[in-house]
């Protein structure tokens, strides 16, 4: 098969269809099967397990009554085995087209409307570059095309919801803006190909929007899709813990899912920085991992913990027994959280 | 069966993967064959298929699937769960 017909079948959604047909089948038979384990298959596990683990119960016990239970054996297997077949095969695929995509991806750099700010000389941490996050073989960093496996692995993770961005075209329509309404640069931190941040940007049109992030590879990738959407956006690479905005300049900061991929220190510099750089009667949306209840519930602590030790998620279960909610209340004059499936925290400057 | 495989089958825990790839092993070889049926047809009227060539479709009704895989999944369930 030539190489222009392996990129030829279009798209899915916003992601660049798998060129194969059966990989598309594979792929979604795989996001079903983790639909029906993660949906299914862990709450008659976890109803199992607070059945027989009193709210509490330190972890380690916890964990020694998990393991018996032969439920859990399986519910763990289907998962890390869905985790593995995603990446295998979105790799597998994507590879033949690599060419065709690094070209796009060189072609789009000097487009507008937005634009990329990548610093060749930019150093990754240490914490960072030592984690394949969720198992994306090579994370988010070491991959010139890691952007597309990316988006298209987390159309799995996202159980299909995603396919169009609507869970982040959601999240930025929910933002509260400034009571005093001057939204004039929003900013999105830890924006991975940056579908919050586009959809920010069409939100407040008359406003600067930018993302930042560690990884070239994810910047690229959204710096295109921006391109193709006509999206302006800037794309920098930044980190968190010292970004480069002056103090008391932004209206805006939404920090989604990225505290919990930090140890806790580094967690709270970001924390800092954020507060630093908004300026009074701006807003701070932090959303992240639910936060656990008091006392701990002794499903969420196993499910936390094995997110962290067997799904790429390092500083998972630190971080959300890390008491994150005091240090944004210490940060914030006024702080509501609200709490489902995950917690988001509603702060203002 | 025998009494005595009986009673070896009843002392060890039932592994419902055992099950449970039985049951997918039997679903992908009825495709399989049914597929290869349907080309070869296919091709003898003189229609020759070229799948990959097709554009990407959005699953949309994802029903059927769920369906399959609760069917066969299932199996690892308790029953009166």
């Amino acid at each position: 098969m030539d190489p222009v017909r392996r990129a030829s079948r279009g798209q899915l959604g916003t992601m660049t269809a798998m060129p194969r047909l059966d990989q598309e089948l594979y792929l979604d038979f795989v996001e079903g099967l983790r639909k029906f384990t993660i949906g299914t298959i862990t709450p008659v596990l976890a109803q199992q397990v607070r059945g027989s683990v009193a709210a509490g119960t330190p972890l380690p016990e916890v964990c020694d009554a998990v393991n018996k239970i032969p439920l859990a054996t399986t519910r763990n297997t289907l998962l890390t085995a869905t985790q593995e077949m995603n990446w295998r095969t979105v790799v597998e695929a994507y590879e033949p087209c690599r060419d065709e995509f690094e070209r796009k991806l060189a072609a789009a750099e000097t487009e507008g409307p937005g634009r990329l700010e990548l610093d060749p000389d930019f150093e990754l941490p240490e914490y960072y570059s030592a984690v394949e996050y969720h198992l994306q073989p090579g994370s988010y960093q070491a991959d010139p095309i890691g952007g597309y496996v990316y988006h298209y692995g987390t159309k799995v993770f996202h159980l299909g919801s995603n396919d169009r961005d609507e869970v982040k075209i959601a999240r930025a329509l929910e933002l509260p803006e400034p009571t005093d309404g001057q939204v004039r640069t929003v900013v999105d931190i830890g924006c991975s190909i940056g579908q919050v941040t586009c959809a920010m940007a069409e939100r407040w049109p008359d406003a600067e929007a930018w993302g930042i992030d560690l990884a070239a590879p994810l910047l690229r990738y959204g710096h295109a899709r921006a391109v193709e959407a006509g999206c302006r956006v800037i794309f920098s690479q930044q980190d968190a813990r010292s970004l480069r905005f002056d103090d008391a300049s932004v209206d805006l900061v939404y920090m989604g899912t990225l505290l919990h991929e930090m140890p806790v220190e580094a967690g709270r510099d970001a924390l800092r920085e954020a507060r630093r750089i908004l300026r009074p009667g701006g807003v701070f949306v932090l959303h992240d991992m639910l936060q656990p209840t008091d006392p701990i519930d002794a499903w969420a602590s196993y499910d936390r913990d094995f997110d962290t030790r067997f799904n790429g998620e390092r500083y998972a279960y630190q971080f959300v027994h890390s008491g994150v909610d005091s240090a944004v209340r210490d940060l914030f004059g006024t702080v509501e959280s609200t709490s489902d499936r995950t917690t988001t925290w509603t702060c203002v400057v | 069966m025998n009494a005595s495989t009986e009673r070896e089958l009843s002392a060890t825990a039932p592994d419902p993967f055992v099950r449970l790839a039985a049951e997918l092993a039997a679903e992908v070889w009825v495709t399989k064959r049914r597929l290869h049926t349907v080309e070869r047809e296919l091709a003898r009227r003189g229609i020759e298929l070229d799948i990959d060539r097709a554009a990407a479709s959005d699953a949309g009704d994802r029903t059927e699937r769920d369906a399959f895989i609760a069917r066969i999944f299932g199996t690892v369930l308790p029953a009166d769960s």
